[in-house]
């Protein structure tokens, strides 16, 4: 067989394997359609290998290093904890490394082929797959790009040596002495707090007023609090100018109330957001259009401008997120295969793993108010809750926001150990477009952090039993 | 006023051609219960 002249003819040619990608391969092969999947690297995409899962794994060790050193209140006193970050790596490249299996034996079980290659499309329904120099064609009915998003890099700061992506920074070989990073958005903040617990020494510039600048000022403060207490510094509105690396650390000038500074660290971690890979699949040779930032356009069932090609995920407009491309790969399967499925949500959860951790969901009370509702807001603190106060922890609160009139459900907000689980049952609460009763008399078990849910409800209906009625 | 639509209802709207704006619904605080979508794909046919 001469390489390139044969041609497999495929339903559904689906490029990328991550959260969005293998969800869409799946559902379509679920649906009856012969699937091809392909990745250049490994299954799980940015999600699994280098993002959501490793950075998670890190976190929680971190934050068991640091329940060890610090849990004298409760009774224990430990004395020469030592982290051997070797092992920490290789426990997170486990999870790793099962989750990535898991993802092919669901594929394989569902008869979906995967291959490891690049795709490059000649036409709108071939492309070329490389595997190497070499390169198979494949004729398909539908396409679904889900190519993902890789971090931006800023021309002042290329990623090499000192200078580190997310990805470099996950893959440390060891705990390094000091750190900068630049951006204090969800990925900056929690790899930045999560190596200040295992003893870096961390700076953090953002430029906007705020770190975390998507969640409210009265959430992010208690994020702000505990990251002082973790020894990290946070400089906003400030703006890193350049950096010269060395042998042995970086040298970062930065900018903060118009004055110039200096600092050296061991590693500097770039986080300032992250770019559609749109840009090596040949899309324009085949006239799918972009937006100027390299974004695909998609309809509400993820459908481009070419009729046969849909895109999901870190490709199309929206919030970067794993939940919401493997929503949107369920919709475009469904509609190749048919069905009426669209783009139809009222909410997306967004989290973020900082210490303590905060969820959001919905509108918080200045949007419900700047889309001129009536608003009614109930607050719960953990602090008067049992199961947060019998786990030691009493630092963050539960916030609902309602439409007064009717009771309607528009938004939660929670910062505290827990929120990003805490957070589905007000997501579920919105899409079903519960008001504040069906989930005051919804019985939730005792002792639960999830009786904060709702505790703030009955706030918000001026009748908590656990909180002073003034 | 808005009317609350569950998702489920909300496809089953989708899967049957119903707008969802021109049903009238049954269940409480008007909310669109599944047979008034139902309904409605009936009287389109009709």
């Amino acid at each position: 067989m001469v390489v390139g002249e044969f041609s497999t003819e495929v339903d559904v040619l689906v490029i990328g394997a991550g959260p969005g990608g293998y969800v869409a391969a799946i559902r379509a092969a679920q649906l009856g359609k012969k699937v091809v999947v392909v990745d250049r690297d490994e299954l799980g995409g940015v999600c699994l290998n280098r993002g959501c899962i490793p950075s998670k794994a890190l976190i929680s060790a971190a934050h068991r290093y640091e329940e060890m050193n610090h849990s004298d209140d409760m009774g224990f006193t430990a004395e020469g904890v030592k982290v051997d970050f070797s092992k920490v790596q290789s426990w997170k490249q486990g999870i790793v490394k099962k989750l990535t299996g898991g993802v092919g034996s669901l594929l394989k079980g569902n008869g979906v082929e995967v291959i490891k290659g690049e795709a490059l499309f000649v036409g709108p329904n071939e492309a070329r797959i490389y595997q190497g120099n070499e390169f198979n064609r494949y004729k398909f009915n539908h396409c679904i790009i889900a190519t993902g998003s890789r971090p931006i890099e800023l021309k002042a700061f290329p990623f090499g040596g000192r200078i580190l992506s997310s990805t470099e920074a996950l893959a440390l070989e060891e705990i390094p002495k000091s750190m900068v990073v630049i951006g204090g958005g969800y990925i900056g903040i929690e790899l930045g707090q999560t190596f200040a617990k295992f003893g870096t020494k961390v700076t953090i510039i953002e430029g906007a007023d705020q770190i975390l600048p998507l969640f409210e000022s009265e959430i992010v403060r208690w994020v702000q609090r505990k990251l002082k207490k973790d020894g990290v510094e946070v400089y906003t509105k400030a703006k890193a100018l350049s950096a010269a690396q060395t042998d042995t650390g970086v040298a970062v000038k930065y900018e903060v109330g118009g004055e110039e500074k200096e600092i050296t660290a061991e590693y500097m971690l770039v986080t300032v957001g992250r770019v559609p890979n749109t840009d090596e699949l040949g899309l324009d040779e085949i006239g799918l259009k972009k937006d100027e930032r390299g974004y695909i356009q998609v309809d509400h069932q993820g459908r481009t401008n070419i009729e046969n090609v849909y895109a999901i995920g870190d490709v199309v407009p929206g919030p970067a997120l794993a939940h919401k491309a493997s929503y949107e790969g369920k919709v475009a399967a469904e509609a190749i295969a048919g069905h009426a499925s669209a783009v139809d949500y009222k909410c997306i959860p967004a989290i973020v793993f900082s210490d303590p951790e905060i969820a959001s969901v919905g509108l918080s009370e200045t949007e419900a108010k700047e889309k001129g509702c009536t608003v009614a807001t109930g607050k719960f603190n953990y602090a008067a809750n049992g199961r947060a106060l019998s786990l030691n922890t009493n630092e963050g609160f539960v916030k609902i926001v309602a439409d007064k009139e009717s009771g309607v459900v528009l938004g939660g907000q929670i910062v505290g150990p827990g929120a990003p689980d805490l957070i589905a049952e007000i997501g579920l609460a919105i899409e079903m477009g519960a008001t504040l009763e069906d989930i005051a008399l919804t019985i939730h078990a005792h002792p639960t952090l999830g009786e904060m849910v709702a505790e703030a409800v009955e706030n918000a209906l001026g009748q908590g039993v656990h909180t002073i009625q003034k | 006023k808005q009317v609350q639509v569950s998702p489920r209802i909300r496809r089953l709207a989708r899967e049957l051609g119903v707008e969802l704006s021109a049903v009238t619904g049954t269940g409480p605080h008007g909310r669109l219960t599944e047979d008034d979508i139902r309904k409605a794909a009936e009287q389109m046919k009709s």
